[in-house]
């Protein structure tokens, strides 16, 4: 039935559920705690101020009964002022605290009581207010009183003194003549008479002075009378008093009477009567006394004060108690209901949940996704769940439609995929080269017919897919396929392994057959290989036949080559120099060497000794020529021409150094073949004469356009053989011109003027000595050749005892020649 | 706020008045003793000033109260008097009476910063110590020993004279002054003594005048011992004319001396009860059976000179007030006055006086 809602309905219908009791729940707790907040309310709005307020004006009821006895203790205005109005503060504070009250409170039977008490404490210090200034004004009175008291018996005693004094002085007197031994006895007694008459005189005025005396005394201690009784009893005496001042009055000098009965008067006034002073300590006593009362009844009622607000206390205690205790209740309630909801919201959500979305929803819709999982990992014949009316159901539905759809998706896609290999096969089959593809792990995926036919038509190689790349070549290199692999296989194997994995430019490969193929490797991006194998035989061979031309070619330019000077020939084949006929003029270095008397040493010679000792010559000559890089122009029998400047130049004077170094270097290796040639039969030593020259010539290609030679023409050719004949055997002679360009390095000897054919002027000569730096620290050695005698000495390589030796051996010699022969 | 301001009002007001409630000024002199009656003199004139003062509103609107301490005339009482009234908080001392007191209690009164205006004291130490808070109303003894040395000299050059002092700072001040004066003249004494006061009996020392027959004596002391002498004379039968000084002013000593008191000669500052504008003052003296002899109106004119000096200030500062005294002339019951910067009359004169009939008259 429930069915109808569908899950969203019953979903929410179970939500609803678990909301309705979470509501209730909250409900409950919300009026338990309102119940609780009512309750704390009603104790800290209205119990608490009250007995706060209470018990404040229980304190401050006490403070105004404990400071009301300052105020009736206070003796001058100024600090009764000051008590008064600290008292009066405390008291309005107290009745503020009591409007407080009144206005908070319930019990009115207690306020009103309290009320009472206040208004009486504020009557009562009113009254002892009013009494303290009545006491203060008493006070004032008294002292007043004492002032005047104590002026008048200064006044009264002032009016008695002089009578005293004169007494007093009287008495002396009499005392003298009673003493007076030398006065006549009658004398004596009649003086001592008239001074005891003057004497008497003044008796009255002494008693007048005692009774103001005692008048004072008495009056004085009146104001410190403790009863009214007291007072009543002093009044006796100081009427007596008063009574002998009186009588005194009457006897007293008549020019101080009216004075003296004018302080009586006065004694009268404070003795007796309204301002008499002790009728002043008399009111003072009953402002006293009332005072006694006023505070005692202030305490009484601070105290009723205070009893009236404990009760109030109580009370408010009581309730605040009470209230506790009603807040405690219904808290509990409060929280057994809220805890109550919260276990049946639990019980009824787990219900919920458990009964009907795990069962009717969760369980389903676990089958519906189990399905749903089987399809997608390729299980398209997995069971589905069955279809119904709510969203499940529907979901299930679809389910099956999607299955469905993806099952017939899959049949297409194998057919797509069968026809788009087909096209493959046929369009690798149709190139004319061997096709082969292999997969990430070197399988063999696809290969053409051509392939086969190419490098393995030899039917025993497998090729069928998923071979190994290795396993093909392994086999096709025992057969004996391959030409690289023969005797080396595994190490064959192994470089077209890497080869294969890291393939570079196409490269050729010589089969066993005699065949050339060009392999072509691509790694592709899917991880494989492809290969492109092309027969490149014929290519091959034709290439072959060109190498052989070329060689033979190159073999001839070097035969060639010996007839040419190497500069020349260098810069033919180089391309540098064109071969034909043309000429320049440059400034060159030009040198002729011959050797001296070549034609009468070589006379008695066989012919082939001459070739040999003149090959041997030329040979050594031209090297030295050729090192210090002379162009060597010909050789005319036994005479070089060689030159300096062309084809290459490394200016004037360096060419010309270069010329005489060579020369040098020629004579020096001269002396060295003479020994060589000693040895092997030529008693005379070659010696050789050079010339040297520097001047323009023209140089460069002359002859017919079959024939050319590459020589130079110009006078100084002729200067310079000219030189080369003047040159003494085994030295070099050089031109001015030379000699200027190397006069710097080279030593040199002037030689005097040759006369040159063609030339006008006479040239000067010099004979070359050797480089400046050779001389500076050479070791001259001492080198003589003569017939029969060759001395060769090299002093400063000798040791001592070498010395020695050898000026024994030569003194020796020096003996043997000296004595004749035969002697 | 009004109400804020109000109360402020009274608070004010409350203080105001009670700080202006009265100022106290003090008088002492020796109310009991031998010298109690010029006491009496002092406190009487003092109370009559401070009364008609404060019924024509007090100084600087303020009303006086008079507060009354007996030195007994001695020096170490005085002290202590000048104390009490220090303590007491008055302005103004008026007094004491005997230069012996009077000196001493002036130290107690500038270290207190308080005015001191005596009625009686002559010595002329008192204002020779510096002290700018002194004044007094009456003459000093070196201006009294010139005219009573001169009045011997002129009168009994040829005569034998005593010069007689109680050894007190007044009577041997006025004696060692007259003396000078005298011998200045050219006059010197037979007798030169001290004599030893309060003593019932000055038979001896009188005694002793007639002996060396003395002609005139002059006392420097107080009227009581000098009452007992003239007795002691007039009961010997021997006539010596006694002269002495201010200290006579009293009808105490006609009342101890009796007959005896008729001639006897002394100085005082002119009789104040003859100045015109004393005699309202005099009048209701007499009304209240007082005769206001001696010192009475100079203690009343010490009263209205600080009251009118005070009024020319404006203040109570003493620095002020002492400014005032000494700047200004004051109408007095003793006539106009005024005080140099010692704090001394500038006009003293001294008049003769002679007891005629139990009271002092001037001499004709």
């Amino acid at each position: 039935m429930l069915e109808r809602f569908g899950i969203r309905g019953r979903l929410l219908l179970a939500f609803f559920g678990i909301s309705t009791f979470a509501v209730l729940a909250t409900a409950a707790a919300l009026y338990a705690f309102l119940q609780v907040g009512e309750v704390v309310d009603r104790i800290t709005k209205d119990r608490v101020p009250l007995a706060l307020a209470s018990l404040q004006l229980s304190r401050q009821a006490e403070r105004v009964a404990a400071s009301a006895p300052a105020v009736l203790t206070s003796t001058s205005k100024a600090q009764h002022g000051e008590v008064s109005a600290a008292v009066g503060v405390e008291m309005t504070r107290l009745e503020e605290l009591l409007a407080a009250l009144k206005g908070a409170t319930l019990s009115t039977a207690v306020v009103a009581e309290i009320e009472a008490a206040v208004l009486g404490l504020r009557r009562n210090l009113n009254a002892l207010d009013d009494l303290v200034v009545a006491r203060l004004t008493v006070v004032a009175r008294k002292e007043e009183l004492l002032r005047r008291l104590s002026a008048t018996t200064n006044a009264s005693q002032r009016l008695v003194a002089p009578g005293i004094l004169v007494m007093n002085s009287k008495l002396q007197q009499w005392q003298a003549v009673t003493a007076d031994t030398s006065l006549a006895p009658d004398r004596g007694a009649a003086a001592a008479a008239d001074l005891v008459q003057a004497i008497a005189a003044y008796i009255p005025q002494q008693k007048a002075q005692q009774e103001i005396s005692a008048v004072n005394d008495v009056l004085v201690k009146t104001t410190d009378a403790p009863t009214p009784d007291d007072l009543t009893l002093i009044l006796f005496p100081l009427r007596r008093s008063l009574a002998v001042l009186d009588t005194v009055s009457t006897e007293i000098d008549e020019r101080l009477r009216t004075r003296f009965q004018q302080r009586v008067g006065e004694f009268k006034a404070l003795i007796d009567g309204g301002n008499s002073i002790p009728k002043a300590r008399k009111d003072e006593l009953a402002v006293l006394a009332e005072g006694e009362k006023l505070l005692a009844e202030n305490n009484r009622l601070s105290r009723s004060l205070t009893a009236a607000v404990d009760r109030l206390v109580a009370a408010a205690d009581r309730e605040i108690t009470a209230s506790g205790l009603e807040a405690a209740t219904v808290q509990r309630y409060g929280t057994g209901v809220v805890l109550g909801s919260a276990f049946l919201t639990l019980l009824s959500s787990v219900l919920v949940v458990w009964l009907y979305v795990d069962r009717s929803l969760l369980a389903r819709l676990g089958e519906v996704s189990q399905s749903m999982f089987a399809i997608a990992g390729g299980d398209l014949r997995a069971p589905l769940p069955a279809a119904g009316r709510d969203e499940i159901g529907r979901m299930a539905e679809a389910l099956r439609l999607f299955r469905d759809t993806a099952v017939e998706v899959e049949e297409k896609n194998l057919r797509d995929v069968a026809e788009a290999r087909q096209r493959l096969i046929d369009a690798i089959e149709s190139i004319s080269e061997g096709f082969a593809l292999y997969d990430g792990e070197d399988r063999l995926v696809l290969s053409n017919s051509r392939y086969r036919e190419l490098l393995y038509s030899d039917l025993a190689i497998e090729l069928m897919p998923g071979t190994t790349f290795e396993h093909i070549i392994r086999r096709s290199a025992e057969r004996g396929y391959i030409k690289d692999a023969e005797g080396r296989l595994e190490e064959w194997v192994a470089e077209r392994l890497s080869r294969h994995r890291n393939p570079g430019e196409p490269w050729v490969q010589r089969r066993g057959d005699g065949r050339w193929i060009m392999i072509s490797e691509r790694r592709i991006t899917a991880g494989g290989t492809v290969a492109v194998y092309s027969d490149i035989t014929e290519l091959k061979q034709r290439e072959e036949n060109l190498a052989e031309k070329s060689t033979a070619l190159e073999a001839l330019s070097n035969k060639l080559a010996k007839y040419l000077a190497p500069q020349v020939y260098s810069s033919i084949f180089a391309g540098r120099q064109d071969v034909r006929i043309a000429s320049q003029r440059k400034k060159l270095t030009i040198c002729f060497s011959d050797i001296a008397g070549f034609t009468e040493t070589t006379d008695k010679m066989e012919s082939e000794d001459l070739t040999q000792l003149l090959n041997h010559y030329l040979t050594e000559m031209s090297k030295i020529a050729s090192d210090h890089g002379a162009t060597i122009d010909k050789y005319v029998g036994d005479a070089i021409l060689m030159f300096f400047g062309d084809p290459e130049t490394r200016g004037v004077k360096e060419d010309a150094l270069a010329c005489v170094q060579m020369a040098l270097t020629m004579q020096k290796r001269m002396s060295e073949l003479a020994e060589i040639w000693r040895d092997i039969g030529i008693e005379t030593p070659l010696r050789c004469r050079i010339g040297i020259h520097t001047d323009y010539c023209t140089v460069g290609n002359f002859g017919s356009e079959d024939r050319m030679d590459y020589t130079i023409i110009g006078g100084a050719v002729n200067l310079a053989s000219r030189l080369e004949q003047e040159a003494p055997p085994g030295t070099v002679l050089i031109s001015y011109e030379t000699f200027a360009q190397v006069k710097n390095t080279i030593d040199c000897e002037e030689m005097g003027h040759v006369q040159v054919k063609g030339i006008a002027y006479s040239v000067a000569t010099y004979r070359v000595i050797d480089l400046k730096a050779n001389l500076a620290g050479a070791c001259r050695a001492v080198r003589t050749e003569l017939p029969h005698f060759r001395l060769e000495l090299e002093p400063e390589l000798m040791s001592a005892d070498e010395r020695d030796d050898a000026a024994t051996a030569l003194r020796d010699a020096l003996d043997r020649l000296s004595h004749k022969p035969g002697q | 706020m009004h109400r804020i301001i109000a109360m402020a009002i009274l608070v004010l007001a409350a203080a105001f008045s009670s700080a202006r409630a009265e100022v106290l000024i003090g008088v002492s002199s020796a109310m009991t003793g031998r010298l109690a009656w010029f006491g009496e003199q002092a406190q009487r004139g003092a109370e009559m000033a401070v009364a008609d003062i404060n019924a024509t509103g007090g100084v600087l609107g303020q009303q006086m109260r008079l507060i009354t301490a007996d030195d007994f005339c001695d020096p170490e009482q005085a002290v202590a008097a000048a104390q009490k009234l220090v303590g007491d908080g008055v302005v103004l001392v008026v007094g004491h009476y005997c230069s012996g007191a009077s000196i001493p209690a002036s130290k107690v009164y500038e270290a207190a910063g308080v005015l001191q205006i005596s009625p009686g004291s002559t010595n002329p130490l008192l204002t020779e110590q510096g002290r700018a808070n002194v004044f007094r109303v009456i003459g000093r003894d070196d201006t009294q020993g010139i005219v009573a040395g001169n009045y011997l000299a002129e009168h009994w050059s040829n005569s034998k004279i005593a010069i007689l002092h109680d050894g007190t700072t007044y009577g041997k001040g006025l004696a060692d002054e007259t003396r000078k004066q005298l011998n200045k003249r050219g006059v010197v004494e037979a007798i030169y003594e001290e004599y030893t006061p309060a003593k019932n009996d000055y038979s001896a020392e009188i005694a002793a005048l007639e002996a060396a027959n003395i002609a005139v004596a002059y006392v420097g002391g107080y009227h009581a011992e000098v009452a007992l002498m003239v007795s002691a004379a007039r009961d010997r039968g021997y006539t010596v004319q006694l002269v002495s000084g201010d200290g006579m002013a009293t009808e105490e000593f006609a009342l101890i001396a009796g007959p005896a008191a008729e001639g006897t000669l002394f100085t005082f500052p002119a009789d104040a009860r003859r100045n015109p504008e004393a005699a309202s003052v005099v009048e209701r003296f007499r009304a209240e059976n007082f005769e206001p002899a001696g010192y009475t109106l100079l203690s009343y004119a010490a009263v209205q000179a600080w009251s009118q000096a005070v009024d020319k200030a404006g203040s109570l500062e003493l620095q002020a007030v002492i400014a005032a005294l000494r700047g200004n002339q004051f109408d007095t019951v003793l006539g106009r006055i005024d005080f140099d910067n010692k704090g001394d009359l500038t006009s003293q004169n001294w008049v003769w006086y002679v007891w005629r009939g139990g009271e002092y008259v001037p001499v004709e």
